[in-house]
């Protein structure tokens, strides 16, 4: 009976189940975007760093954030500044940015990077383990799986940036 | 003439239906008839004859009555309603098979009946996979819950659970679609999606598509909620983001596990692992499970 059955049932209900529904977006790169975005919200440039364009720099390979900023781009600015984000390798490229995002993977020496910047108005954002200790302003970090940010006050001021209190009690502060 | 008539469909019914001619002979220029009618496909007038012949007395037990009632209903449903087999003809035809199987008293006609019921449940059971998209999928129910009540009055034995399973598995799917269409109105659809999955989970805890689709329900889910964070909200905000989606990733990890351990060769089951654990920001374990993926898709010659 079961053989006439399956004889009988000549439509076999759709190969579904097999499906892949993957996510479109990066999780991590749109966290990173919100908290860049707020950086430039509680941290002060000083006045001759408030002309021109405002410069997000990314340094390195991160395609997924590089495209969340560049939507910020669009519709945000930083006081009367517009937001230019570039992507680059070179470390001859990064002087003139007013935030620099060095990438996880990045093998420039740290120490060159930061002779590259100094002396200027630039907010050094990492993401890797230690850095805030070793130069960075802010180092991303994970946290029992949430994205956070170490932040080091001094090393920010070492640049001429002002950090509001607001920002120093919602980071991991670094000294 | 007439008799040379009445003799071929008294041979054609003893042949469909053993001992049908003897039993019968009271009462039997209408239904034969209405055989003779249903051979030559004029299932119309066939119709009139059962009719006829079941105003006569003492024709309310009669099973092969019914039973040639039944197939006269899923003739006129071949030709009236082909594509439509939720109309009174089918309906009708399981209706008369159903008295057919209470007064047969013969094992051959109790088979005959079956074979018949069976051919009503299998177009119940194709149309419900032909209805299974997001316009139709109503009906679908309708006719595979048809199909499954068929089924049982056929055999009360039968084990519809492998079908029950398979049924259920691409109702969801469709229902998730129409949660993906509408997010934000289709929050139903969502909870319906998971009540499938689990009533599949409650019949086969091993089922490896029923885990992964659960999988990539909650893993969206997650991902949704962290690429709704406006670009400009406040810290707090998207950190309290990053709580409401991490309680998604951890529901869509043990399921993505369990697929993986009942199937480690499939490779989407990877790419949701690696995914779940990359929204988890562990990207470690993400990289362990995507360069797993490509080994496996190495392996199987689906590499570059």
């Amino acid at each position: 009976m079961n053989r006439l059955l399956m004889c009988i049932l000549v439509l076999c209900l759709p190969a579904l189940t097999g499906m892949q529904t993957a996510p479109r977006g990066d999780t991590n790169a749109r966290i990173k975007a919100v908290f860049i975005y707020n950086f430039t919200r509680y941290i002060e440039w000083p006045e001759t760093a408030r002309s021109g364009n405002f410069v997000i720099n990314v340094f390195g390979s991160n395609t997924p954030l590089v495209s969340e900023l560049n939507n910020l781009a669009k519709t945000k600015t930083v006081g009367t500044q517009k937001i230019e984000i570039r992507n680059t390798t070179s470390l001859d490229a990064i002087g003139n940015s007013h935030i620099l995002f060095v990438c996880g993977d990045n093998t420039t020496p740290f120490a060159d990077i930061l002779n590259k910047v100094k002396g200027k108005n630039v907010l050094i954002v990492t993401e890797r383990p230690g850095f805030a200790r070793q130069g960075a302003a802010i180092n991303f970090v994970v946290v029992q799986n949430k994205q956070k940010f170490e932040l080091n006050k001094a090393n920010a001021e070492k640049y001429n940036l002002s950090v509001s209190t607001t920002l120093v009690q919602l980071g991991i502060p670094v000294e | 003439m007439r008799a040379l008539i009445n003799i071929r469909i008294l041979i054609l019914l003893a042949a469909i239906w053993p001992g049908a001619a003897g039993v019968y002979a009271q009462s039997t220029v209408h239904i034969n008839a209405a055989q003779l009618y249903l051979q030559q496909g004029n299932p119309d007038s066939a119709f009139v004859q059962i009719k006829k012949h079941f105003a006569q007395p003492g024709t309310s037990t009669d099973a092969v009555g019914y039973y040639i009632k039944g197939q006269i209903y899923k003739e006129l449903y071949k030709k009236y309603s082909p594509t439509e087999p939720l109309t009174w003809y089918l309906d009708s035809a399981f209706v008369a098979q159903t008295q057919a199987q209470k007064y047969a008293t013969d094992s051959s006609q109790q088979v005959n009946i079956r074979r018949a019921m069976l051919f009503i449940a299998s177009k119940y059971y194709n149309s419900a996979a032909e209805r299974l998209d997001t316009v139709n999928y109503e009906k679908a129910k309708q006719c595979y819950e048809k199909y499954r009540i068929i089924s049982l009055q056929a055999d009360p034995k039968v084990n519809l659970t492998q079908r029950d399973v398979e049924f259920w598995l691409a109702l969801a799917t469709v229902y998730e679609d129409l949660y993906n269409k509408n997010k934000e109105n289709g929050e139903k659809y969502f909870i319906m999606t998971e009540q499938l999955l689990n009533k599949v989970l409650e019949l086969d805890p091993n089922s490896y598509a029923a885990r992964y689709r659960f999988s990539v329900l909650y893993w969206n889910k997650g991902v949704d909620v962290i690429l709704s964070v406006p670009i400009d909200a406040s810290i707090p905000e998207a950190e309290q983001k990053q709580d409401d989606a991490l309680i998604w990733f951890r529901k869509a990890l043990p399921h993505a596990e369990l697929a993986f351990q009942l199937n480690p060769n499939r490779v989407e089951t990877l790419i949701v692992l690696s995914g779940i654990y990359y929204s988890m920001n562990d990207f470690d374990k993400s990289k362990t499970f995507d360069e797993m993926r490509q080994e496996l898709e190495r392996k199987q010659g689906g590499g570059k």
